[in-house]
This record gives structure tokens, C-alpha cells and sequence, in this order.
């Protein structure tokens, strides 16, 4: 199964243009039919469809991947969305499925001890899977007491678990977290890393 | 006891009270402690007795109705009411409707607070439907609010009423979408008629707050 979109979030300065087209061409090789898109405040230099982000409510940083789930967030069908700091090497495609909202399980967290009010999770957004329109509770959720939650959550991957919105987890071997153990997978991420695009890319 | 130990006393019980409820309901929302502490801390502290402080010169004897938007738990409010009439209705204002339960609480039975209320309400819906009522306005939380909202604010008060705006150069903060540079940055934002007072005051290496009062 193909996504009809794939959808990137670009805001502030930690990552570029050039990390959302790197990441369109790697990923054109498999779904060439997908429409690409980018949530973007500054869409300098973005070569695919650029989605301004909303008006209101105005959010910073990780925070604006929630509003992919609006129901005002202008796509239909199967959607694909990919942090900016992963390198694509495969075909991700055995890995993905569309069954309500799928994400990653961190696989390098399971030995970790995580007090109930620290608030971590072992699931991590960096690549979700969902089906547009079918997501919109998040978003609105969100909407609801969106300061609290921001403050309560250092990102949204707490916010997800934590406010028992429903997902599922892709099956293990998707991605390989470049900062531990070395795990063959078809996508490298740099989770939380400053990941520096390859010198013969620029 | 002081006015600001009974707060910190009414803190304490309500701190203690949630941690008690949390062991036997795994609903309870251990974080909202955690907030509440946040709410009294230093700074908060700081930065809202600088604005009782700054501000009683400029209040009128007419004053009958304040509103707060995004008071948090009420500080303001409570820091407010030691120098001001108790008949003075003060309304704060805020979209978390646990505000109002924790607000109540770190108030609790002081009669100081009867004309102290709390309510749930998304803060500028809230104000546009009442907006004549209030002869001040005052919002502490400039940098978590839209600037298009918050010109809009200035633009529908009655031209009598006063304003009393806090923001911050925070930058950093994941919720601060409003932040500003100078104090200068900020005032000009506002697009006040008349500015009565400005200053600012340093909070921490990272952090100047701002304040206007005006009209």
C-alpha cells in the first residue's frame, strides 16, 4: 500500500529547505505518484507544494506537526509524514501500514525507567502514518487546552500517550536511531541529533 | 500570617491534596501540582507585584470592574486585592477550566477574595461579549496570547479604559508565540492611544519582562 501524500513540517531554523528536498528525492524513487507536501511558515527554497501554516493558532517548533490532523489541513487519503532529520536508504514500504494513526515504538527506550510523572513515552513521531480526516480529534484535543499541554508535555509524542489518544506502532526494523546500536534498517534517523546534510548534496 | 503566607499555606494543602488523590485515582493529573508551584514561584511572584505596584497610582476612583486575562491560578488577582477596595469586582479569566477549581483553592476561604472570581471561558470571547463592563484590563501573558488578538483587544475597549499589558523576550519557551524584542517592540505592538507608563524589568539572564499601562 502507497501514500497519496507525503508530508514534511519545516519550522524555525533547525532544519532546512534543502533537508525537505533531499528527503523528496530519496523517497521519489519509491512513491513516485505521491503528492509532496511541506507545513511550512518559510517556504523559501522549498521545491515541492508548500501548506502555510495556519494563521491561529500560532505554534512553534514540534508543536505544529498536530495541525497535519486539522480537518482544515488541506489533504485527502493515505498520508505519510517523515521528521526532516531522517536519510532514507530503502524502500520503507514492508513497514507501513495505514490503521488509524501509526507511529514508531522506540525500540532504543525499552530499557529505560520512566517514572509515571516524567511523562516519557516509548513511542516516538518521527514517522506516522493516517488516514486525512480521520485524525481531527487530536488536533481538537489540542485546541482545547493547548498552553497546558505545552507545558505539561515536552513534545508530542508525550502529549499523544499521555492524553490516551489512540495509535498504533509500526512493526520493528523501520528505522535504525543513528545514536545507539547500529540496527539494519531501511531509514536512518538522527533523533534529537543535529543532523547535517552531506556535503555532496549541497 | 501575612496575605502571601496564607497563599502559600492554601498552595501547600492543594499540592498536598492532589499528590493524597493521586494514589488511589490514576486519573489525577500529578503535573497540575507541579504547575501550581510554578505559578507562585519567584518570578511570577516578581512580576506581578511590580505590576500591583507600578499600577495604584494610575487607578481611578471609579474603578468598579478589572478583568485578567489568562490569570493562571489568580496571583495577580489575590496581590491585587491587598491594595485595592474589596467591593471592587476583579474577574480573571481562563480557558483551563482547572484554573478556576485551583484558583478557588489557593484563595480559599479569605473573605479579602469574595469579589474574586474565577471563571472558565475562552478570555477574549469572554471579553468581546462584555467589553464596556471593565474600566481596567490586565494580561500578565501577552507572550502566550496572538498579537492580532491582542490589538484587537485595544481596539474594542472603551476608549476610558485602561489596559496594564506584560510581555517578555522569552524566545525560547515552546508556548511563548508572542514575544518581543524591547520594550519599545512591544508597546508600539499594542497601538495604544496613550501610553501612561512603560518600563521593563530583567527577570534573568534570558528573560526581560515588559510592562505598559495606557489607554
Amino acid at each position: 500500500m502507497n501514500p497519496d501524500n507525503i508530508v514534511f513540517v519545516k519550522h524555525g531554523d533547525k532544519y532546512t529547505a534543502e533537508h525537505v528536498n533531499r528527503l523528496r528525492d530519496q523517497l521519489r524513487e519509491y512513491y513516485p505518484k505521491a503528492q509532496y507536501l511541506c507545513y511550512t511558515e518559510d517556504p523559501s527554497g522549498v521545491e515541492i507544494e508548500k501548506i502555510p501554516c495556519f494563521k491561529k493558532p500560532t505554534l512553534r517548533f514540534w508543536w505544529n506537526k498536530l495541525a497535519m490532523f486539522s480537518a482544515d489541513f488541506p489533504v485527502e487519503g493515505k498520508c505519510l509524514f517523515f521528521d526532516l532529520d531522517m536519510d532514507i536508504k530503502e524502500d520503507p514500504s514492508p513497514f507501513l501500514k495505514w490503521d488509524g494513526l501509526t507511529i514508531l515504538k522506540d525500540y532504543w527506550k525499552d530499557d529505560l525507567y520512566m517514572a509515571p510523572h516524567a511523562y516519557d513515552v516509548h513511542i516516538n513521531s518521527s514517522v506516522i502514518t493516517w488516514t486525512a480526516g480521520e485524525q481531527t480529534h487530536i488536533w481538537d484535543h489540542f485546541l482545547s487546552n493547548k498552553d497546558y499541554f505545552m507545558r505539561k508535555y515536552e513534545g508530542i509524542d508525550r502529549f499523544l500517550v499521555h492524553e490516551g489518544l489512540k495509535f498504533n506502532t509500526f512493526e520493528h526494523g523501520l528505522v535504525n536511531s543513528v545514536a545507539n546500536e547500529y540496527r539494519n534498517a531501511p531509514i536512518d534517523m538522527y533523533n534529537g541529533m543535529k543532523y547535517e546534510l552531506p556535503r555532496n548534496h549541497l | 500570617m501575612s496575605y502571601l503566607e496564607i497563599i502559600y499555606e492554601n498552595a501547600l494543602k492543594t499540592i498536598g491534596d492532589i499528590y493524597i488523590e493521586s494514589k488511589y485515582n490514576k486519573d489525577v493529573d500529578l503535573y497540575r501540582s507541579f504547575d501550581v508551584i510554578n505559578s507562585l514561584n519567584e518570578t511570577q511572584l516578581k512580576g506581578k507585584q511590580w505590576l500591583v505596584d507600578t499600577l495604584m497610582p494610575f487607578l481611578s476612583e471609579d474603578l468598579k470592574d478589572i478583568i485578567i486575562l489568562g490569570s493562571w491560578y489568580g496571583l495577580n488577582g489575590m496581590l491585587l486585592r491587598q491594595k485595592i477596595d474589596n467591593d471592587i469586582k476583579i474577574w480573571n479569566v481562563d480557558s483551563d477550566p482547572l484554573c478556576e477549581k485551583y484558583g478557588k483553592k489557593l484563595q480559599g476561604s479569605n473573605n479579602d477574595y469574595k469579589h474574586n472570581y474565577s471563571i472558565t471561558d475562552d478570555a477574549l470571547d469572554y471579553f468581546f461579549t462584555r467589553s464596556e463592563n471593565y474600566q481596567l484590563i490586565i494580561n500578565t501573558s501577552c507572550e502566550h496570547m496572538e498579537p492580532e488578538d491582542i490589538r484587537l483587544i485595544v481596539a474594542a475597549k472603551p476608549k476610558d479604559t485602561m489596559i496594564c499589558f506584560q510581555s517578555n523576550n522569552y524566545h525560547s519557551v515552546q508556548s511563548h508565540i508572542n514575544t518581543h524584542n524591547s520594550l519599545d517592540e512591544f508597546v508600539e505592538s499594542l497601538n495604544l492611544a496613550v501610553v501612561l507608563w512603560k518600563g521593563e524589568m530583567q527577570v534573568n539572564d534570558e528573560c526581560t519582562r515588559y510592562m505598559v499601562i495606557g489607554l
